[in-house]
Formats: structure tokens, sequence, C-alpha cells
């Protein structure tokens, strides 16, 4: 009798950690994606400040706000791009270090579920042996 | 001959399960085809930047140009395109810039490396992933043909005490020979027969060299009684020649499928000492090959017939390795030169293959890492091949 409500327990808590695990994995596959997203733009960003470097000092250079462009001064521009980067790539390492910590946790999570399920194997085995 | 503990045979099968295989390779397949949609995106856009440069160069040719313009979804009404060297660039992250026509040119080829770049390491990453693919299927391949992974010690001392015992027992034969010679004379006359017929059947098939081994192996252990059963061993060897030789063909790992399960299709029709002698033989067979850096491990192996076909083959470096041996490489050789008593040099070569036997060196016939792959496949087939070479061999000694 208490052999069985162990195992129940033991499903059940196999059951959480099980949820959980999916849970994480589903976080990390959002975080990938969020970081593919930023990487994206990071690469946008750098092709423009290429461009922008290339531009004359009189160019005109403008923003598009909404549906209206807005003229922008050439450096404005520039320092404006520059802190876009800067941003997306404070952004990615924040990223990196999220999707680290939840790697890390995944695998507790993984390795947790493993010695559930041996445990309740060898339960039940231990049952249908006696 | 070959102490069972002497090595460990494991089914691929066992370490991959054939499905597994399949699914991981189709899982990456399908990264394949999620690639090969990505790349074929980025050159839409490249034909698009093309076409863009086109016009923008055009643009400047005249002062202006008659156009559709179209107007909401549907509706397009004629206009006229002026200030044609003028051009409102989108940067990226919603900044446009003006450029002249020239200036745009200029942009648009840039974008235009980037995005070759940018197809060119996707390039990259698909054959990547094709690599991976086909070494996964391969891997699934090779555990549902049962192929085995065979694993042997290699001793070093006992290569020194066989070829002691090779040696003693060469003159042994030779005089039992000499003793039996009527006999002999007959069994010569039929084993050169039955060679030449042998002979013919690998012209034609070009792969059995594992046949002969048999032959030679036999004598080994029966010394004396050596000639009848070389008869036997021959005639069984061209049965077993030919069941070899399909299988080979069939795929690159029987030849490591015959020597684990050898004794089972070979049983039949060789007397016992003879199939552990082919068991054995097939082993080093397969292995040789990967431990051709160093001749001596080889050596043993190659005493036997097929193994000889390898000592023919690099035969330079294995000379070194003993007198012994270049006798026999030279005798059986398909350097031609060497002795032309056909049986004299053969009964020699097979007291070695028990050695040879007991000497195999480890060899792991499947490597699981990703590049090595491609390379068993070579050495399996080099082994598969090697057989053909025998018979140049043998018509050399003939000859």
């Amino acid at each position: 009798m208490s052999s069985s409500t162990a195992v129940r327990d033991l499903q059940k808590d196999l059951e959480n950690k099980a949820n959980d695990l999916g849970k994480i994995q589903k976080d990390i596959g959002k975080n990938h994606q969020l970081r593919k997203k930023y990487t994206i733009q990071l690469g946008e960003n750098e092709l423009v400040l290429k461009e922008l470097d290339l531009l004359e000092e009189d160019a005109n250079v403008y923003k598009l706000i909404g549906p209206v462009l807005v003229k922008q001064d050439l450096a404005e521009a520039n320092a404006n791009v520059r802190k876009r980067i800067e941003y997306i790539s404070a952004e990615l390492k924040r990223l990196d270090a999220i999707l680290q910590d939840m790697e890390e946790k995944q695998n507790n999570k993984r390795e947790t579920i493993m010695k559930l399920q041996q445990r309740l194997q060898s339960i039940q085995a231990g049952k249908a042996k006696a | 001959m070959e102490p069972p503990a002497k090595g460990t045979v494991t089914p691929l099968a066992s370490l991959f399960s054939e499905e597994e295989a399949r699914k991981a390779a189709s899982y990456v397949e399908e990264k394949i085809g999620e690639k090969r949609v990505e790349m074929n995106r980025l050159q839409q856009f490249v034909d698009e930047n093309d076409n863009l440069i086109n016009l923008v160069k055009k643009l400047p040719d005249q002062l202006h140009h008659n156009v559709m313009v179209p107007f909401g979804k549907m509706a397009f009404f004629p206009g006229r395109l002026i200030h044609t060297n003028e051009c409102l660039v989108l940067l990226g992250e919603n900044y446009y810039t003006d450029r002249s026509s020239k200036q745009t040119v200029d942009f648009l080829k840039r974008r235009d490396k980037t995005l070759q770049s940018q197809i060119h390491s996707l390039k990259a990453e698909i054959e990547d992933f094709q690599t991976e693919a086909s070494f996964f299927a391969t891997t699934a391949s090779e555990a549902a043909e049962g192929l085995v992974e065979i694993r042997e010690e290699y001793v070093e001392e006992d290569s020194s005490a066989p070829v002691i015992q090779s040696s003693e027992r060469e003159p042994s034969n030779i005089s039992g020979g000499e003793a039996e010679e009527e006999l002999e004379d007959d069994d010569f006359a039929r084993i050169m027969s039955r060679l030449n017929e042998l002979e013919m059947e690998e012209e034609q098939e070009g792969e059995d060299g594992g046949d002969r081994g048999e032959e030679h192996d036999s004598p080994i252990e029966i010394l004396e009684e050596s000639q009848h059963d070389l008869v036997k061993g021959i005639r069984g060897e061209t049965d077993c020649g030919r069941i070899e030789y399909g299988k080979q063909e069939t795929t690159i790992s029987v030849p490591m499928k015959t020597s684990g399960h050898s004794s089972s299709i070979r049983e039949p029709r060789v007397s016992e000492p003879r199939v552990k002698a082919k068991v054995i033989q097939v082993l080093p067979e397969t292995h040789p090959h990967k431990d051709l850096d160093d001749p001596l491990n080889c050596i043993g192996p190659m005493s036997q017939y097929l193994p000889k076909g390898d000592q023919s083959r690099s035969a330079t470096a294995q000379q070194n390795a003993g007198t012994w041996r270049d006798f026999q490489a030279t005798a059986a050789i398909s350097t031609a030169k060497a002795k032309t008593n056909v049986l004299g040099p053969q009964k020699i070569e097979k007291p070695e293959p028990e050695f040879d036997s007991t000497k195999a060196f480890t060899g792991s016939i499947v490597e699981h890492a990703h590049i090595q792959e491609t390379s068993t496949h070579s050495h399996t087939q080099s082994s598969v091949s090697q057989p053909s070479k025998p018979v140049s061999r043998f018509k050399a000694q003939r000859r």
C-alpha cells in the first residue's frame, strides 16, 4: 500500500517536473527567436552605420517616423544609430546570459527527471518481483 | 586459433538503433530544407537587387520617364517620372537619405556584396548539414545491415612466437612433401588445375581473395595431411569464394560480417580447422588497412592469402619486417620472380595465418565520428577491393 502511494507521489512529482521542463524549453525557444530578431537588427544597424559613414557631410538624411519623413542631421542620425547598436549589443548579451541560465536549469530539470524515472522504474520492478 | 577473449564483436545496431539514426537523418534533412528556403529568399533579394541596379542605372538616361503610377492597390494612372537622378534610399532602420543615381548604384552594389556573403555562409551551413545527414544515413544503413564493430587487443609478443612456429613447420612440411612425393604430385596437379579454375573465376569476378586463405590455412593445422585437405579446401574455396564475392559486392560492410559470423557461413563446406582459419583471415583483412601505417601490424595478416594482397601492395614497407615475411612476400606476391614451386611457398605461408590471427590488432571497423565515417567507408571498401589483388599474385606465382 505504502509503496503504491509512493509511486503515485513520484509520478505526480515527475509530471510537475516534466511540465516545468516544458515551460523552460518554451522559454528557451522564445529567447532564441528574440535573439535572432536582435541579431538581424544589429546587422541592419551596422549596415546603416556603414552607409552613414560613407555619406558626405551635407547629405540629407531622413528618418521615417510613422507616416512622415523627418529630416535629421547626419551627425545626429549617426549618433542615434550608434546608440541603437550599443543597445542591441547589450540586449544580446543579456539574452545570452539568460539563455545560459535557462539551459542550465533545463539540464538540471532533465537530470532530476531522469532520476525520478529511474526511481519509479526500480520501485515498479521491485513490486513486480514481489 | 583465435582465443575467444581476444576481441569483442559489437553489432553496430546495438549502439545506435537504425530508427534513431534515420530519425536524426530526417531531422537534419528538414533543417537543410529550411536553410534552402532561406537561401532561396536571399537569392531572390539578390535578383531584385540586380534588377534595381539596372533600373537605377538607366533612369538618368532621360530627363523624364512616362510611367504608370500605382494608386492604391488596384488603380494605376499615367504619370511621368522626373528628377531622374534623385533617389531617396532606404538605408535600413527607417533611415532614408537623398542620393544621386550613381551613388544609389554604389549603395546597391554594396548591399549586393553583403547579400552574397550571407548566401555564401548559408551554403557552407547547408553543406555541413548535408555531411551530417549523410553520416546519419550511412549509420542507419550500416546498423540495418548488421555491421559489427570488432575490437581486438594487439599483443606484440604473439608475433614472434608464431613466426618461429611457422618457420619450424615449414621444413616439416617440405620434408613431408618429399616423402609423399607421388601423392604430392597428384595433389599438385589437382591443385594446380583447381587453381587455374579459381583464377579464371577470380578474373571474372574480380574479388574472391578470402577463399584462398582457407586453402592455405587448412594445411597449417593439419600439417602432413595438408595435401588432402588442400584439395578439399580448394574445392570448398571455390564455393566460398563465390559466396563471399557476392556478399562483398552487396555491401561494403559485408567483410566484417563474414568475420563475425563466418563460421556459420563456411562451416558446412570446410573442415573445422579451416573454418577457424577463415575467420581469422577475414579479421586481418579488414583490420590491416586501418593500421597500415605500421607495417608490422599488418604483416601478420598478410601472410594469408588475402593479406598477401596487402603485402604485395605495401610490399616495400612490410618487407622490412622480417626475412620470413620477405620470403613470403617474394614467393607468394604478385612479383612473379619469386619461387616457382607453388606448393612450397604456399605451405610455408600457411603457418603464419595462425599467428596472424592471434596477433590481430584492435581494429574497430566502424568509427562514429563524423569525418571518420567517410574514412571508414574507404577502409572497408579497400578491404573489399583487396581480394581482387591476390589473383594477380597467383598468376604471377604460376608463371
